[in-house]
């Protein structure tokens, strides 16, 4: 009689209410999961952006101040420039396989090469991107130091030199800055990084030294605006391999002087997510770019710098 | 005996099992609404960071663009064909950024429009893949 009243579920409804319930509960941890994701992946993209920020704030500077050369009106007629005299009269040693004139080709103040491993002068660069070139003088007025390669910079142009010079001016430092993307860090294992030939000075002597700058960078393309018409004023933009950017006049001179560069990169997540990821698409300069078939988020951030003293350049 | 048999089970009634199935239904369809919200939050989170990085590129683009060509659109009035031909240019790169956002925007779409002496407002519209409605996102500009 007892028994009878307890009126319990039976085996079957509690069957189905339980298969209910774990589908129910399925389709909501699905839903976790999908929310889970995508948070983790916001979290990854901001990340990559600060890396593209940083990239961005290094580049930006040397840019805007490529082709800058005090008080001289142009670098042609800085005495020394590789291309108008002997190509390394300081006998400055740089990497192997850079060209000897690699330190002082002023007369060009961004150079581009298309693939980077073409030019050679980085550690093992990426082969199907470019390598930049930016060289200027230091924009504060130094003392002679014999361990530096310094510009002693007049109105009238100026020369490569240590010691005191009779015409008056003033002595800045020589910076060059080459970019380029290695495919794998030396500090980060298997992650591609934006590293950078800087002309500095070790053990007493100019030396250059090829650190890391953006780890991430896995990809970037370049356009320079440049002036076809000498009219003075900027009119077109090239991509990288424009056999015009190296065009030079017959005193050294850019034949096209570059007014600006577009710079796009593509920074790579530190590690793949563990699922598959829709197909990325990247519109870097007028072309697209399609990122390899893995499993790693990628950000794009494009930004364009003005040479300052673009007019000046040549 | 199978009466009484049935009347001690003491099962839900009809009104009970409807009233549960709505509250669960209600319930569901909330948390849908829910999700469905997140996930267009999300969306939306991803397609404005892409605005947000096409508008400060073109406006990038505007600033080094007026920082080598100063004072064209006057020069240009005044007759100066060079600084005609550097105003084309300069149009020319906003077409560029236009079809930037085109590509990287579901029906992506970017506009320069003065609102001021110096002021410009730069906006961005794209279409969201989820709703299909049309977001809008600008940024006020200062020195173009």
């Amino acid at each position: 009689m007892t028994r009878r009243r307890v009126a319990g579920l039976t085996i079957v409804e509690l069957l189905i209410s339980m298969t209910i319930g774990l589908l129910l509960l399925g389709a909501l941890s699905q839903v976790l999961v999908l929310h889970s994701r995508q948070f983790a992946d916001s979290e990854a993209l901001a990340e990559l952006q600060d890396h593209a920020s940083a990239a961005i704030r290094f580049l930006r500077r040397d840019i805007a101040l490529a082709g800058h050369w005090g008080m001289a009106s142009s670098a042609t007629h800085i005495d020394g420039a590789s291309t108008i005299a002997d190509a390394n009269p300081m006998g400055i040693a740089v990497p192997s396989r850079c060209a000897p004139r690699f330190t002082l080709d002023l007369t060009l103040a961004a150079t581009f090469t298309t693939h980077a491993d073409r030019w050679q002068c980085g550690g093992t660069a990426r082969g199907d991107s470019p390598a930049l070139v930016l060289r200027y003088a230091s924009t504060e007025a130094t003392e002679a130091h014999a361990d530096r390669v310094q510009l002693w910079l007049t109105p009238a142009g100026g020369q490569t030199t240590h010691g005191e010079q009779a015409t008056p001016g003033q002595r800045h430092d020589l910076q060059v800055m080459g970019y380029y993307i290695a495919p794998a860090s030396s500090l980060f294992s298997e992650q591609p990084v934006l590293r950078r030939l800087t002309l500095r000075r070790r053990a007493g002597q100019p030396a250059y030294v090829d650190e890391e700058v953006a780890v991430g960078v896995e990809y970037w393309r370049l356009r320079a605006a440049i002036d076809t018409n000498n009219d003075g004023q900027a009119d077109s933009w090239v991509e990288s391999d424009d056999t015009r950017l190296a065009a030079r006049r017959s005193d050294g001179a850019p034949e096209f002087p570059v007014a600006a560069l577009e710079v796009s990169l593509i920074v790579r997540a530190a590690a793949p997510v563990q699922r598959a990821i829709e197909s990325q698409r990247f519109w870097l300069g007028d072309t697209e770019w399609q990122a390899p078939a893995d499993n790693f988020l990628r950000v794009h951030v494009t930004t364009t710098v003005a040479l300052k003293n673009w007019r000046r350049s040549g | 005996m199978p009466v009484t048999r049935r009347n001690n089970q003491g099962g839900f009634t009809l009104i009970e099992i409807t009233v549960a199935m709505v509250l669960v239904a209600v319930g569901i369809a909330g948390n849908f609404k829910l999700f469905e919200h997140s996930f267009r939050q999300h969306s939306f989170g991803q397609q404005l960071a892409r605005a947000s990085e096409l508008a400060l590129g073109l406006h990038g683009a505007r600033v080094a663009a007026n920082s080598l060509n100063p004072t064209i659109q006057q020069r240009c009035r005044d007759g100066e064909q060079a600084a005609c031909d550097a105003q084309a240019w300069r149009l020319s790169t906003l077409r560029q950024w236009q079809q930037r956002a085109a590509h990287m925007l579901p029906n992506g779409h970017i506009t320069l429009q003065r609102t001021g002496t110096v002021q410009h407002r730069i906006a961005v519209s794209w279409q969201d893949p989820v709703s299909l409605t049309r977001d809008h996102w600008s940024m006020e500009v200062g020195n173009d």
